[in-house]
């Protein structure tokens, strides 16, 4: 047995992280009374990094599991495996969160298929145990074991809605984009921007926001400002790097696309 | 991305499908820029340079831009337009007076009014010079001396405080527009531009510059012509601009006929149970199909996108039958036996073995060909406002996008009757096409649901032998039960649903309904099933209602 068996999932260096409200004491209020907690939120707004830098800030390893449309149960739990000597036993990255101690992040949780809510039931309620059923094996959770799941409430895409029964088990924290000024305090400092041109970047994000109504999945994500600020820093004029990182990434709908190099037209 | 239906009145706009595109993409970039909604639409009648927006402002509906006819998509003009008319609406005052203005103070008023919202405009979006200034290049080139000439001239000055015009009055009205540094805004509110525009008009006077406010147009194409500044005039002669909401529609091939020609034959007779006799009437119930009637456009554009998003997510998430594969995977849930085995005897034998040793199962929602069926009888009309048909007619666009988007194939029929000779099924939708633009429906005659029903049968069995394979779903909406004009049973036209839905059973194709307020669902939850019917009473129940009826559907 190896002395930490996750080591290789811990932050050793501080990510930057901008509060924008109380979700750091409420991380640690959910995590003191070992509560499931639901991130909600926009793609690109923050939820990721914002588990990375509770993570490192709770000394906790960190898993992170990216959900698509064929992740299954298996996927998490484990499975067998076949060697030379016979098959077996592999734990998924859930059991080895749960069992090892650590935090396990599965983003985008409703991507994931339907049989992975049944596997998260009995996990995050009080019983704190994950069935290997395949094993032959019912694993409780080690003391350290934190489950965070986020979700995009708003996301177009083709995935379910999250039924009560799991609803209910976690608690929650809604993100948003933050406020215009601490949004371009954000694109300053992670895309090395200067003042005047992340708040440019930001009113151009909140027009893109509004198309939503118009058929547009998701608006420019914090991210996405992030990305173009650091092309104008390699030496892209703003419009060039606003085209480049946000209207063209945005949209592959013809009229969409038009609309929103407008935008980036008009903005510079 | 805008569906066809999504475009204001599309039916007249047909013949410029340029201008159609022109007009959603300045609605949506007007709407973007700083978040006031504004509609769109095209004026009727051949392209003339001289032609300009209106805008028109109505306390009880959004601002409505009407585009010259002939604006295409291509180029910076929708941009212009749409960030010009979104300035207007972001920075302009209230609605002015025109008393105690002459002509040419009103024209000057627009133009130093133009000029103000567009600089504040410029303040958030540096990027609109480039784009407005190529509008007004020539006429700054130009340099001509009339006053129409000088009003362009001055707008040209006025957006670009950089160029120097060399007219001593062009000057004049440059210093008394921006500060003393050339460039900050002095007349910052209406009421300074109005000022301003009676002082300068003066000047105007003075230097005997002849003015036809007839025929004048403002210079910079992408600019309205202004009307919305002034509270409307009755005594003014009214514009002659023709604006599309009270023009006569264009006369082509598919409207030209004021009443619709009135098929002759029925596209179909349908059998009818009698319930007293217990045999069938062969050869009873006519059927006629064609298109439903031309009208203005049932809801504005873009009003079903949340709608569709929400019931789109909802029926995502219904599941199929378990199904396993027999493929053998690199990775799944469970190990492959065949597999295994192939895998022992190729170690046993120092051969490599195939890592594909596992299999996957997966809940697959079955492919769905959704007939939706409308009742669009005399009782949906409600106390006249045609409420309940409305709310039905929108219910069913919204469920053909969702399911379209998910996959399936879905098809909109409407019914109403006038006794068992006359059943109308005007085709709304047809299978796979994508939603057109809708008018909205008006309610008249009677439900006789039955026949109704088995000619959505007829349909989807007809679409069935074009495309086998589909599990095939009718779903009626409707506000209530079974009546038809010549009929005086009570229980005859419920009976004949029953018989209708057993027909249905036996073809394999679900029935299904969705029942709307005031309606009760009784009569159709004994002809169809309890589990097959359910109540939409509102927008936000629809999700739920939709995929509990369609969920059971393997």
């Amino acid at each position: 047995m190896v002395a930490d068996p996750l080591a290789d999932w811990r932050i050793t260096r501080e990510p930057f992280y901008q509060p924008v409200g109380h979700e750091i004491a409420a991380f640690d209020a959910a995590r003191t009374a070992r509560l499931p907690l639901l991130l909600k939120g926009p793609t690109g707004c923050g939820k990721t990094r914002f588990v990375e830098h509770m993570a490192w800030r709770l000394q906790l390893p960190l898993i992170t599991v990216a959900c698509h449309e064929d992740l299954s149960a298996g996927d998490l739990a484990g499975r067998w495996l076949l060697d030379a000597q016979g098959t077996h036993w592999m734990d998924g990255p859930l059991a080895q969160a749960v069992r090892h101690g650590g935090l396990c992040y599965l983003d985008e949780f409703m991507e994931a298929r339907a049989d992975t809510t049944v596997l998260l039931h009995p996990l995050a309620d009080t019983r704190r145990v994950l069935s290997l059923e395949r094993h032959g094996e019912l694993l409780r959770a080690h003391p350290d074991f934190q489950l965070v799941v986020s979700y995009n409430p708003g996301y177009q895409g083709l995935h379910r809605e999250m039924k009560p029964s799991t609803r209910q088990r976690f608690v929650a924290l809604g993100f948003d984009y933050p406020d215009p000024p601490v949004e371009a305090g954000i694109v300053q400092r992670e895309g090395q921007a200067a003042p005047g041109l992340a708040a440019q970047l930001v009113q151009l994000a909140i027009r893109t926001r509004r198309l939503r109504d118009e058929g547009l999945e998701e608006g420019a994500s914090t991210r996405m400002l992030v990305h173009a600020a650091l092309l104008a820093h390699a030496g892209l004029s703003p419009m060039e790097a606003a085209l480049q990182a946000i209207a063209e990434p945005l949209s592959d709908d013809p009229e969409l696309g038009a609309a929103l190099r407008a935008l980036v037209r008009a903005s510079f | 991305m805008t569906p066809s239906w999504a475009l204001p009145c599309a039916r007249s706009c047909a013949r410029a499908s340029d201008a159609v595109d022109a007009a959603g993409q300045v609605r949506r970039v007007a709407r973007a820029l700083w978040g006031r909604t504004v509609q769109t639409t095209v004026q009727v009648g051949e392209p003339r340079d001289d032609a300009r927006s209106v805008l028109t402002l109505d306390a009880l509906t959004d601002p409505v831009l009407h585009l010259p006819a002939g604006v295409g998509p291509q180029g910076d003009l929708p941009l212009a337009m749409a960030a010009h008319v979104a300035a207007h609406l972001r920075f302009g005052g209230n609605p002015q007076a025109r008393r105690g203005l002459k002509p040419v103070q009103q024209v000057l008023l627009a133009v130093l009014e133009d000029a103000r919202v567009e600089w504040l405009a410029m303040q958030a979006l540096p990027g609109l010079r480039a784009v407005w200034w190529p509008f007004h290049a020539d006429a700054a080139a130009l340099q001509g001396a009339g006053f129409e000439a000088l009003l362009a001239r001055l707008s040209a000055q006025l957006l670009d405080p950089a160029h120097e015009d060399p007219h001593a009055w062009v000057a004049r009205v440059r210093r008394m527009f921006f500060e003393l540094d050339g460039r900050s805004l002095a007349l910052k509110t209406p009421a300074q531009v109005r000022e301003a525009a009676s002082l300068l008009g003066n000047d105007i006077g003075q230097m005997r510059l002849p003015f036809n406010a007839r025929t004048y147009s403002v210079h910079a194409r992408y600019r309205d012509d202004n009307s919305h500044l002034w509270i409307p005039d009755d005594a003014l002669p009214p514009s002659d601009v023709p604006l599309q909401a009270d023009a006569v529609p264009p006369t082509d091939e598919a409207s030209s006929a004021s009443p619709q020609p009135i098929p002759t034959e029925p596209d179909a007779v349908h059998a009818e149970w009698d319930h007293r006799i217990g045999r069938y009437r062969p050869r009873w119930c006519s059927v006629y199909g064609g298109a439903p009637p031309p009208g203005p456009s049932a809801w504005a554009p873009g009003a079903l996108v949340s709608g569709e998003r929400r019931l789109a997510r909802r029926l995502a998430g219904i599941g199929g039958a378990l199904r396993r594969s027999g493929a053998r995977a690199v990775d799944g849930d469970e190990l492959h036996p065949a597999a295994l085995v192939d895998s022992a005897l190729d170690l046993r034998s120092l051969r490599t073995p195939d890592p594909r040793i596992h299999r996957r199962s997966w809940r697959p929602m079955p492919p769905l060909a959704v007939l939706l069926l409308l009742d669009a009888s005399a009782s949906t009309e409600g106390n006249g406002g045609g409420e309940v048909l409305a709310r039905i007619q929108r219910t069913a666009a919204t469920a053909s996008l969702a399911l379209q988007r998910l996959g399936h194939r879905c098809g909109l029929w409407a019914f109403s009757s006038q006794g068992r000779h006359r059943i109308d099924m005007p085709c709304l939708q047809h299978w796979d096409e994508p939603l057109p633009a809708m008018a909205r429906l008006r309610g008249a005659g009677s439900t006789r649901v039955g026949a109704a029903l088995r000619h959505a049968l007829h349909l989807s069995a007809q679409d069935a032998r074009d495309h086998p394979g589909w599990r095939r779903v009718v779903v009626l909406l409707t506000d209530g039960e079974p009546h038809d004009v010549d009929v005086h049973d009570p229980a005859y036209l419920p009976a004949d649903l029953q018989r209708a839905a057993r027909e249905a059973r036996a073809q394999g194709v679900a029935v299904r309904a969705l029942v709307f307020a005031p309606g009760e669902l009784g009569p159709l939850a004994r002809a169809l099933g309890a589990g097959h019917v359910r109540r939409c009473d509102t927008p936000a129940g629809l999700p739920r209602a939709m995929a509990h009826l369609l969920a059971p559907v393997r």
